[in-house]
């Protein structure tokens, strides 16, 4: 066979050969080429060569060899395959070989059923059996089918063959009449698209962190391929699946402030969707959630005192804590535990603000930043609120006190008692403690309240706890 | 009787006889769609559960469905055979085997929905289908190229798994995205 001669070039050499490039200018389209093999090719004017599937069907469009040139194999190899030449409308009739039917060719390979017999005696002649070619069941896909010929006026093969100047012209024609392609392929709208959606787990990073992604995909022709990538770099690839999940982990130094996520999804029919993630680096500008600063009082006089808590709710390992007023470190909590708390007096003249932020530190070298809060100097401060549950968690069913204390340098007027929705539930003069007993709480979850401070100058100041509900 | 006249009678009767072929009352099919058939000939062919027969265009295309197993083949009377039309033509199971077109120098790996996928150099091709790659590599004729479709050429060996690819077409409906058969 004659493809053997290729493979003796070695096999090496199939990768090299296709970087050749085609003597541009010697050929030019509609140009039949062979090479040193049988098979005969139409270079059509897309550069591509086209394959005369059977002798039979080369004869409908030339009636010699005479004008075909010889190419050498490597300069053949280059120029890329571009599907199959059809018969040339109107020259012959055509039978495939298991389905009884004859038909008539019409432009572009539209096969049409010669209904009755009169049909294709007055169409072709008398002798019409002669003109019966049989073409392989394994290229009627080559053909479409078209409407049937019912009548002497619906065909003409003279005015078919006339048409059909050249193959390129007969590919490039565009039926004019149904046809039913046997070779359905869905023409779907747009709508169709692939639905891609990237989830991060993380919303910002930190040294060593591990990124957990997941992707969802969803298409009607069905997925092929999902991919993942953290930062340009592969996390894991899907096939055929519509969900894909992977892990990265993050480096111990990072080289941008905001890393990308990426997922491509690829549906069977090799359409692709790309989705994004920007997640930034976390700095003190953007604070982590879990790392929680409270000041006693927001607002004192000129050289009171006030208190700093930094705390996490997080399930981290902390190394230690650090609190920064003004951006300097005024106080390290290194330890193990999950809070830490610094007073100290600030002084100034009225209207200076300082500003206080936490960092939390874990035994893995990651940073967690707080938010930053302010402490105002002013001609009164407001109260400090103390809003403590009796137990941190209940049972169903069970009722739970909450007491809200204040203290102020003027003394504390009432404090009051709120609900998660600031309903009030209880109001206290004076300095006394507010207890309150609520519930009883049937739904699990966590509740929050509200307790607010008043002092005699009218200045209020609000804090919060939660109770969780199991 | 002349020998052009019975020529002549005979071409016409059997002429005549084509037509009638196609008028013959039909009955219910004995074979189920998603079954292998044949008629008096010697191909086989896929009777697809949209109602159409596929052609394997070569031995080789079968073989990577079924190897050499043609004990499922279901034999059918010619008239039956051709009152099923034909539906286009069946490709290589993805998965299965790496080809390459007769007179174009590039190996493909073959994916679902006859879609070609280059292997750009032999270290891909190792990757994929191991050492002795180029023994996995079977010849499609040029006339066949057609069947097939490019699919996006692959950057990395990761984007093709060939234990997937089988896995994802074991039977020729699900590679050509038809409805799953009913028995």
């Amino acid at each position: 066979m004659r493809h053997f001669s290729l493979i003796s070039l070695g096999l090496a050499a199939l990768f090299c050969l296709s970087a050749l490039p085609a003597k541009a200018g010697t050929l030019g389209p509609g140009t039949l080429i062979k090479g040193s093999g049988q098979a005969v090719y139409y270079l059509s004017q897309n550069g591509k060569r086209l394959v005369f599937p059977t002798e039979n069907t080369y004869k409908t469009w030339y009636s010699d060899f005479s004008g075909v040139r010889t190419i050498d194999d490597v300069q053949m190899a280059a120029i890329s395959l571009g599907g199959n030449v059809t018969y040339r409308p109107g020259v012959k009739l055509v039978k495939i070989t298991t389905d009884p039917k004859v038909y008539a060719v019409a432009a572009n390979g539209t096969l049409r059923h010669v209904t009755t017999e009169a049909l294709a005696t007055t169409l072709y002649g008398s002798d019409w059996s002669k003109k019966v070619d049989d073409v392989p069941d394994a290229f009627f896909t080559n053909y479409k089918t078209g409407s049937p010929i019912v009548s002497v006026s619906d065909y003409d093969p003279s005015q078919a063959t006339t048409q059909a100047t050249s193959i390129d012209v007969d590919k490039a024609t565009v039926s004019t009449f149904p046809s039913d392609n046997q070779n359905t392929t869905s023409t779907s709208s747009n709508a169709d698209a692939i639905d891609l959606k990237l989830v991060s787990d993380k919303t910002t990073l930190h040294v060593n962190d591990t990124v957990g992604l997941n992707a969802t995909a969803a298409y009607a022709k069905g997925m092929r391929l999902i991919t993942l990538f953290f930062d340009d770099k592969l996390v894991t690839t899907c096939n055929f699946t519509t969900l894909c999940s992977g892990s990265y982990k993050v480096p111990g130094s990072f080289d941008k402030t905001t890393y990308v996520a990426k997922a491509i999804a690829q549906g069977i029919d090799m359409t692709e969707v790309t989705k994004t993630v920007n997640i930034p680096v976390a700095t003190s500008t953007s604070p982590d959630q879990g790392a929680l600063i409270t000041i006693d009082q927001p607002v004192i006089r000129p050289g009171q005192f006030t208190g700093i808590t930094v705390e996490t709710d997080l399930g981290i390992d902390v190394k230690n804590i650090t609190i920064y007023v003004n951006g300097n470190a005024h106080k390290g909590c290194d330890y193990p535990g999950r809070s830490c708390k610094w007073s100290e007096a600030f002084t100034g003249t009225v209207g200076t603000v300082y500003t206080a932020q936490g960092t939390i530190t874990d035994i893995l070298g990651r940073v967690y930043y707080t938010a930053i809060k302010t402490i105002t100097l002013s001609d009164n401060d407001v109260p400090a609120v103390q809003v403590l549950a009796a137990k941190p968690w209940i049972y169903a069913g069970e009722t739970v006190d909450i007491t809200v204390s204040g203290s102020d340098q003027d003394g504390t007027a009432s404090t009051d008692v709120y609900d998660a929705n600031h309903k009030l539930l209880k109001h206290c003069d004076g300095a006394a403690l507010c207890i309150v007993t609520t519930g009883p709480w049937t739904q699990k979850g966590t509740i929050t309240f509200y307790g607010k401070a008043t002092d005699p100058l009218g200045a209020t100041n609000e804090n919060s706890t939660t109770v969780t509900v199991q | 009787m002349t020998d052009v006249n019975f020529m002549k009678k005979l071409m016409m009767f059997a002429a005549a006889a084509i037509f009638l072929a196609y008028a013959m009352p039909t009955h219910a099919l004995s074979v189920q769609p998603n079954t292998l058939i044949k008629g008096s000939g010697a191909a086989v062919y896929y009777y697809a559960t949209n109602g159409k027969r596929l052609v394997f265009p070569t031995e080789k295309t079968y073989a990577s469905w079924y190897g050499n197993d043609y004990s499922k083949v279901v034999k059918i009377s010619d008239s039956d055979l051709s009152s099923i039309p034909l539906g286009g033509n069946v490709t290589y199971r993805p998965g299965s085997k790496l080809v390459k077109i007769t007179t174009d120098p590039k190996v493909y790996a073959v994916s679902k929905g006859g879609y070609l996928r280059w292997v750009k150099d032999e270290a891909m091709a190792v990757t994929l289908y191991g050492s002795d790659w180029s023994k996995k590599v079977d010849d499609v004729p040029d006339a066949f190229f057609t069947n097939y479709q490019y699919g996006t050429n692959l950057q990395n060996s990761i984007e093709f798994n060939v234990a997937n690819e089988l896995a994802s077409a074991t039977a020729i409906w699900q590679d050509k995205g038809l409805p799953a058969p009913t028995n």
